[in-house]
């Protein structure tokens, strides 16, 4: 009876194993519909980073690597590369049967005409992160690409995925203006993802490359591309599956989606960006935010374990260094355990800095400049600085606005920013504290911190490709930001996506997120 | 000699020529006054149209481009020159004539706002007509209909949306087409009608009281006047009383005050469409302000302005028909 119980169970099994194995075997076919918050404009990524027109042409191009969930450099246009021994040659060998959507084949002066006509002039990370770095692109062949480096990069291979270097076809690009090009708005890649049709304002479709140089891939026949610029449209989408996809969901409507037919999915990185960590920047060109007693009783008025509870619901890390816990290897932990929440503390601060108590208790009103979307945050920032007697003045800015008057005009006392570090230090730490950021670069040094030590660290990590060495010049420059406070990091902000539970192999920390999705039914 | 004695005609030339040259005058205001908020607004298209991270040297570039550096006053009368001669300009962020995005846009917004004016205003006086009451024991219809024209039409349509779109399943939560569908487009009209019934239901909401409430005084109003009496006193049924009699001579200024409701669907349609994702005129508007494309922002401006005017003027002139004595006393 035993026995006969025991093959009952084992025979069970195997059926079960089977139906699995058959019903989560992928499929070819099917579509997907991915709700994007705003029109991508035009289809040319190598000329803009606005987040809208990367999360739809990620899937129409292809860089030289890809990145997986961890940050790590997969083979993508390039199949395997080589780093010379001093780091200054870095050799890349093309993939072998790669085509433009046109038919045209592709070469490495492709990617050479890609990098210095287009990336080193007009994508803004590229031009300012990696042009400097590199001293020449070679092509000894038409399948060897090499970068010749001024100094050892080692952030180099996570610089050339398709959101940070997509790679365009020259025999469409030679010789026209990159911004007025025809192909801009009919786009011809070498990606899974064909370009279809575009209509303004309501969506982009692409279909299937059955040319794609990746054998089985892509799988799914169609992407749709639905422009929902509301975000509670987009989640009333997704429950009525008229929407497959929501690339970034807010905390608040996780909570909604609980308990339905979706798959939430949080990651610390996104087509939009990776380590994004909620920055307040001092701005230290003004006198009383220059003071840094006055920046030390900010911290200490901030209780930022709140902000994670009531504004970021629990999605992320309070911020425990300057570099986020992402970057796990120059990551250094509890630099800011001496941050606690202290309003006491921070009022015998303010003392000390003698901004004194006004009649109506008031010490100083500082203007806090933030995007929109971040009006939580402010007003929670807002709530916890009172006591302590600074008055924040909220001035909502969308991007058009807050870009000139952080970073050009420098009117401000204090900026909410979402600092994504990337995968690597010198990718989105650097710009924010090494004093040759300071300046109009949006995004870049917004508090005008100049110190010759930190300089020096992060010059020194930024130029061997010794690990031990860069993680150790990474750890001392963030005890000594932790000290100086140029800016408060208060929360370590994961991404949620969403997609609907008959979507499979989603890789929603990447701007090539559908090359291998695929559809149960 | 009175104006009792004049031809019924007299007064029309003056009417007309006098509301053509006040919309003018209105729509040139307006114009100029989009163009100029547009420009004040911080910020500009450069980095709306370069991304977040672009470089400086990138941003003075377009900027000189499209001429952005000139004295405001330059940039205006060269826009204002254009104007005239009928060129709405080129957008920055599409790079194709305003006219062209104008025109492409303009029937989703037909499409959503006429339905709405036609089902508020129908609905609306069906609504006065039984509510109407001269010795003013329907008082609480009016506190109801205050109530819901209160509420905001984004309100509303989320409502909507919970109740006919995620609970009973009736119809779309958004779009015009199923992005689901192979080809990718509207089937029919028929469909086209079943995708925009919730946001024409949600526009049509909140005008709908206020034109019930409208009616409702109005009506109130005339069954209170003796020639009432005199009608029921021929033996004229109740509803035919209200029809024929009280609407009849309500309506001229009921004509004129919905003409003027016009103005506030085209502002409602701009939240209606944004939340149904309907690519109409109001999402162009948006997304335009957005990217600080002035010529863009200024040519709708222009173009609702001239249009609700041109409503306006139209309304103005049918009220004169239904009371002649609205255009003798313009004479």
């Amino acid at each position: 009876m035993r026995w006969c119980r025991m093959l009952l169970l084992t025979l069970s099994a195997a059926l079960a194993a089977g139906a699995g194995w058959a019903g989560d075997a992928p499929r070819p076919g099917g579509t997907a519909v991915i709700a994007v918050a705003a029109d991508p404009g035009h289809l040319n990524p190598a000329i803009s980073t606005a987040g809208p027109l990367h999360a739809v042409a990620g899937s129409i191009f292809n860089g030289l690597v890809a990145l997986d969930r961890q940050g790590q450099p997969q083979p993508d246009l390039a199949s395997s590369w080589q780093v010379a021994p001093d780091g200054r040659r870095v050799t890349f060998r093309l993939a072998e049967g790669v085509r433009w959507h046109d038919g045209t084949a592709f070469t490495s002066a492709d990617v050479k005409f890609g990098f210095e006509e287009l990336l080193f002039r007009f994508h803004a990370r590229a031009r300012a992160g990696l042009a400097p770095a590199v001293k020449a692109i070679e092509t000894p062949d038409a399948r060897t690409v090499v970068f010749v480096l001024h100094r050892p990069h080692p952030a180099l291979l996570r610089q050339l995925d398709v959101s940070e270097a997509p790679i365009l076809p020259r025999h469409l690009y030679a010789g026209s203006d990159p911004n007025r090009n025809p192909a801009n708005l009919q786009p011809v890649g070498t990606g899974p993802f064909r370009f279809d049709s575009y209509r303004r304002d309501e969506q982009v479709v692409l279909v299937r490359n059955p040319a794609y140089f990746k054998p089985g891939l892509p799988r799914l026949e169609r992407l749709v591309f639905r422009v929902l610029p509301n975000a509670n449209t987009q989640v009333n989408a997704l429950l009525a599956g008229e929407v497959d996809v929501l690339q970034r969901v807010s905390a608040l409507d996780v909570q909604r989606l609980k308990g339905q037919p979706v798959s939430v999915v949080d990651t610390r990185s996104a087509a939009g960006g990776a380590n994004c960590v909620m920055t307040l920047a001092f701005n230290l060109d003004r006198p009383r935010t220059a003071e840094l007693r006055v920046r030390q009783a900010v911290v200490h008025a901030v209780d930022r374990a709140r902000l994670l509870e009531l504004v970021a619901f629990g999605q992320g890390r309070v911020a425990s260094a300057p570099i986020a816990s992402g970057i796990a290897w120059a990551h250094l932990p509890g630099a800011l355990d001496t941050w606690r929440h202290d309003p006491a503390l921070a009022a015998r601060l303010l003392d000390d800095a003698g901004l004194a108590r006004g009649a109506d208790g008031t010490r100083a009103t500082f203007d806090l400049l933030h995007f929109p979307a971040f009006a939580r945050y402010a007003e929670l920032l807002r709530q916890q600085l009172a006591p302590a007697g600074i008055v924040l003045r909220s001035r909502p800015l969308d991007a058009a606005a807050f870009v000139p008057a952080v970073f050009t005009q420098r009117d401000f006392d204090l900026a909410l920013i979402s600092y994504c570090q990337g995968a690597d230090p010198e990718i989105g730490v650097r710009r924010m504290v090494h004093s040759s950021a300071v300046g109009p670069v949006p995004f870049s040094n917004a508090a005008g911190f100049r110190d010759a030590e930190v300089d020096r660290l992060f010059d020194q990590a930024g130029s061997t490709v010794d690990p031990a060495v860069r993680a150790e010049a990474y750890r001392s420059a963030q005890r000594r930001l932790a000290a100086q406070l140029p800016y408060a990091w208060l929360v370590e902000t994961d991404f949620s996506a969403a997609w609907r539970d008959d979507l499979a192999d989603f890789a929603p920390w990447s701007a090539q997120f559908a090359e291998s999705a695929w559809r149960r039914r | 000699m009175g104006p009792d004695a004049l031809p019924p005609w007299a007064g029309w030339p003056g009417l007309v020529l006098r509301r053509l040259a006040m919309g003018l005058l209105a729509v040139w205001v307006a114009a100029s006054l989009g163009f100029v908020l547009v420009q004040a607004a911080p910020g500009g298209p450069a980095v709306a149209l370069l991304g977040e991270h672009a470089a400086a040297g990138q941003l003075e570039e377009v900027t000189r481009a499209y001429g952005l550096d000139r004295p405001l006053a330059q940039q205006y009368l060269e826009w204002l020159g254009r104007l005239a001669r009928g060129d709405l300009g080129v957008s920055y962020r599409a790079q194709a004539p305003v006219a062209t995005l104008i025109a492409e846009r303009a029937p989703v917004t037909l499409a959503l706002m006429l339905p709405a004016l036609v089902l508020a205003s129908a609905a609306g006086i069906a609504l006065g007509l039984v509510a109407a009451d001269p010795r003013r024991r329907t008082r609480w219809v009016a506190g109801v209909l205050a109530g819901v024209h209160a509420v905001p039409s984004y309100a509303v349509a989320q409502v909507l949306v919970l109740v006919f779109a995620l609970g009973l399943g009736w119809f779309p939560v958004q779009g015009l087409v199923d992005a689901h569908a192979p080809g990718g487009g509207v089937a029919n009209l028929l469909e086209m009608a079943w995708r925009l019934t919730l946001p024409v239901l949600a526009l049509a909401v909140l005008q709908c009281a206020f034109v019930a409430l409208l009616a409702r005084a109005r009506i109130a109003e005339e069954l209170r006047q003796p020639y009432i009496a005199t009608a029921r006193a021929k033996g004229l049924s109740e509803g035919a009383v209200r029809r024929r009699h009280a609407l009849a001579n309500a309506a001229p200024p009921l004509v004129t005050l919905i003409g003027w409701r016009f103005g506030a669907i085209v502002g409602g349609s701009v939240v209606i469409e944004t939340l149904f994702a309907l690519p109409g005129l109001g999402r162009l508007a948006v997304s335009s302000a957005l990217a600080r494309d002035i010529p863009t922002v200024a040519g709708i401006v222009v173009v609702a302005c001239a249009v609700v005017v041109l409503v306006n003027t139209v309304v103005d002139l049918v009220a004169a028909v239904l009371d002649p004595r609205i255009a003798r006393t313009a004479a």
